[in-house]
């Protein structure tokens, strides 16, 4: 596994639990039906300090350890990962325009508040969908890679 | 914070943390507000998304920022190819943009009128459209370099044109979206109708970026084709 493969798994990681704090408090959240503001701060700290973790791979140690010159098939790959991103995003999009429009109706509408929410949801999409792709896509050439030499 | 690579990192960094720490002064504003929804546990899933977005954005503008930007281009004789895939997607996403919100409206239309199998009609369409939308998206990873059609170089520039246009929409997506939230206020409502409008208009200017990307790569192309391969006319 190298530097990359482990950064994509990390920041997969990360954002599955980022998002999993977010689920869980708005399950919690619905099964309970009473809130304070405690709960609210309690939920947005914890967000918090699991959101500063993602600066650790941008660490002086951390990249110490993973400098490495990028090459052609590196770029490839990447560009590939943000790609497949940004067509999780499309899809998303979309899918979000028909379910809104079955819900609230042809004539109905939306608060406003929801449209910062829907981009936020899209942006955590399209940096877990990048971070699979980059495994996947790692794995295949890895598996290429061994299988031409063999 | 020697361990920042660069200034647009420390920029990108700074502006996050402001973010999120921003997020958490909703809650006593929200209590003065008037008219605003007091309710607070509607509006906890706003302020948690703000704060574990503002995470996720500084990530994803970090990473690619991180990113080596190698730019390999070395002129050949397919340009020709480049401007008619360009134009070729430009009229596709022009007939789209004319066509899908025609379409939209008249289902719209007839379904506020009571005419109930359109509701069934967009029903079928839409589960169409987006299991077409996930095979090409799955289709996507597998992708190679198709030879018959693309050279390497013209489809890693394509690739290129293609990520720069949907950065574009993306960043039409957040000025929507703060138009909205500055015109309208954060109590007001949006009609239905504006987000697929949104979106095809956003398609639209996507595609538009796309063609422009594309044509100016072609017109480089064509300027290295017309100054020879050694790099000058004067020989």
């Amino acid at each position: 596994m190298n530097s990359d493969q482990r950064k994509a798994l990390f920041f997969l990681v990360l954002n599955v639990a980022i998002w999993s704090i977010l689920a869980f408090s708005g399950f919690v959240i619905y099964l309970s039906g009473v809130m304070s503001t405690l709960y609210v701060v309690s939920c947005a700290g914890c967000l918090l300090w699991v959101g500063l973790m993602c600066f650790f791979p941008f660490s002086k140690r951390f990249r110490s350890k993973t400098k490495h010159l990028i090459d052609e098939r590196e770029l490839m790959i990447t560009h590939r990962c943000i790609f497949a991103g940004y067509i999780g995003i499309w899809l998303y999009f979309i899918a979000v325009s028909i379910i809104l429009w079955f819900i609230v109706g042809p004539d109905g509408s939306i608060p406003i508040g929801a449209f910062p929410a829907l981009l936020y949801v899209a942006m955590g999409i399209f940096s877990i969908i990048n971070s699979i792709a980059a495994l996947i896509l790692y794995r295949d050439d890895k598996d290429q890679i061994e299988g031409g030499t063999a | 914070m020697s361990w920042i690579k660069s200034q647009k990192q420390r920029v990108v960094i700074i502006i996050s943390i402001a973010l999120i720490l921003c997020s958490f002064l909703l809650i006593p504003l929200s209590q003065k507000a008037e008219n605003f929804p007091h309710d607070i546990w509607s509006n906890l899933i706003f302020i948690m998304l703000m704060a574990g977005g503002g995470g996720i954005g500084a990530v994803i503008g970090l990473q690619m920022m991180s990113r080596r930007r190698i730019s390999s281009t070395t002129s050949n004789i397919h340009t020709n190819r480049l401007k008619k895939k360009a134009w070729t997607d430009f009229w596709v996403i022009c007939i789209s943009s004319v066509v899908g919100p025609l379409f939209y409206g008249f289902m719209t239309y007839a379904d506020i009128k009571g005419a109930q199998g359109a509701t069934y009609l967009i029903m079928c369409l839409a589960s169409v459209g987006l299991a077409a939308g996930f095979l090409i998206f799955l289709n996507a990873g597998k992708q190679k370099y198709p030879v018959h059609a693309f050279d390497e170089r013209e489809f890693h520039l394509i690739h290129k044109a293609i990520n720069i246009s949907n950065t574009i929409f993306i960043c039409y997506t957040l000025l929507v979206v703060t138009s909205a939230f500055y015109i309208i206020g954060g109590r007001g409502t949006v009609p239905m109708w504006s987000i697929p409008v949104a979106l095809f208009s956003g398609l639209f200017v996507a595609g538009t970026a796309q063609f422009l990307v594309l044509m100016h790569y072609a017109r480089e192309d064509e300027k290295d084709m017309d100054m020879g391969p050694v790099g000058g006319g004067n020989e």
